[in-house]
């Protein structure tokens, strides 16, 4: 029953990560949306959840391997890993550089990037083998 | 085949989900009666051309996926998620036409309407539905 709710928990946040994703996604690169507004509050503040979505996964993930019956050796939680690592380390750089970025092309092409991994993260944990 | 429908069925159910919340948050944040044209008309676009198409790739991917390997799925499973997607659909249509309705009074008759508690009420049984309906997911390895 533990091992249930630890694993609604993980796709609920993930559904949150991979929603915030698209929706960053389509508001950076909405036409009506000026340039100057592209780093609004509400792109920031959802990088922010996404952050969070993606440390809160994380952390039920890791708790869901040995209950499942895989290790930490498994080739897809390891590469689930440096995905989620891959992931954070380029919300961080978008938070971080958010004033300086001003390309819409840019901004687009970052969340399509965060976008394709996210879908490498969902094929690895549906297949239980890694595209990596 | 199988791993490629589910990797459909959970894309389809993100994109639906987040169109849903993006109308929910739109609907919170404006209560002021004078942009229920302005909020109708967005959420009206969203449920015809985002939500409804991923409902109907949820239902078909859903149905397939369970076709295929029945044995995976406890007994009645089937059952209560259908149940349980019927009452998310039934609430989220419900939501859309008090929506109409109270677009309708302000249009026609210049009046407030008074529906909004009721569809914070289907809303929230929608969510609790669908909440109810992912932890059941859940529990199927």
């Amino acid at each position: 029953m533990l091992i249930n709710i630890i694993k609604f928990i993980h796709i609920i946040f993930v559904l949150i990560l991979c929603g915030a994703t698209i929706y960053c996604l389509a508001q950076v690169t909405a036409k009506k949306y000026a340039l100057a507004s592209l780093q609004n509050d509400t792109v920031t503040r959802l990088n922010k959840i996404i952050l969070g979505c993606l440390g809160v996964a994380a952390v039920t993930g890791t708790l869901l391997v040995y209950p499942k019956h895989f290790t930490f050796h498994t080739p897809w939680i390891q590469a689930a890993y440096l995905f989620v690592v891959i992931l954070s380390a380029s919300i961080f750089l978008l938070l971080l550089f958010r004033k300086s970025l001003r390309s819409r092309w840019i901004l687009g092409g970052s969340y399509v990037g965060l976008g394709v991994v996210l879908i490498a993260v969902i094929h690895d944990a549906v297949t239980k083998h890694t595209v990596w | 085949m199988y791993n490629l429908l589910k990797i459909i069925h959970i894309l389809s159910a993100v994109c639906f989900l987040t169109s849903m919340v993006y109308c929910v948050y739109l609907w919170l944040s404006q209560r002021n009666p004078r942009f229920i044209s302005i909020i109708f008309q967005r959420i009206q676009t969203h449920t015809w051309q985002i939500i409804v198409p991923f409902i109907v790739v949820q239902l078909l991917t859903g149905f397939t996926l369970f076709s295929l390997q029945p044995q995976k799925f406890p007994e009645g499973w089937g059952k209560t998620v259908a149940i349980h997607f019927i009452v998310v659909i039934a609430s989220w249509l419900g939501f859309v036409y008090l929506l109409l309705m109270s677009y309708k009074q302000k249009l026609l008759l210049n009046r407030h309407s008074s529906y909004r508690r009721w569809q914070g009420f289907l809303l929230v049984i929608g969510g609790l539905a669908l909440f109810e309906m992912v932890f059941r997911m859940a529990s199927v390895d």
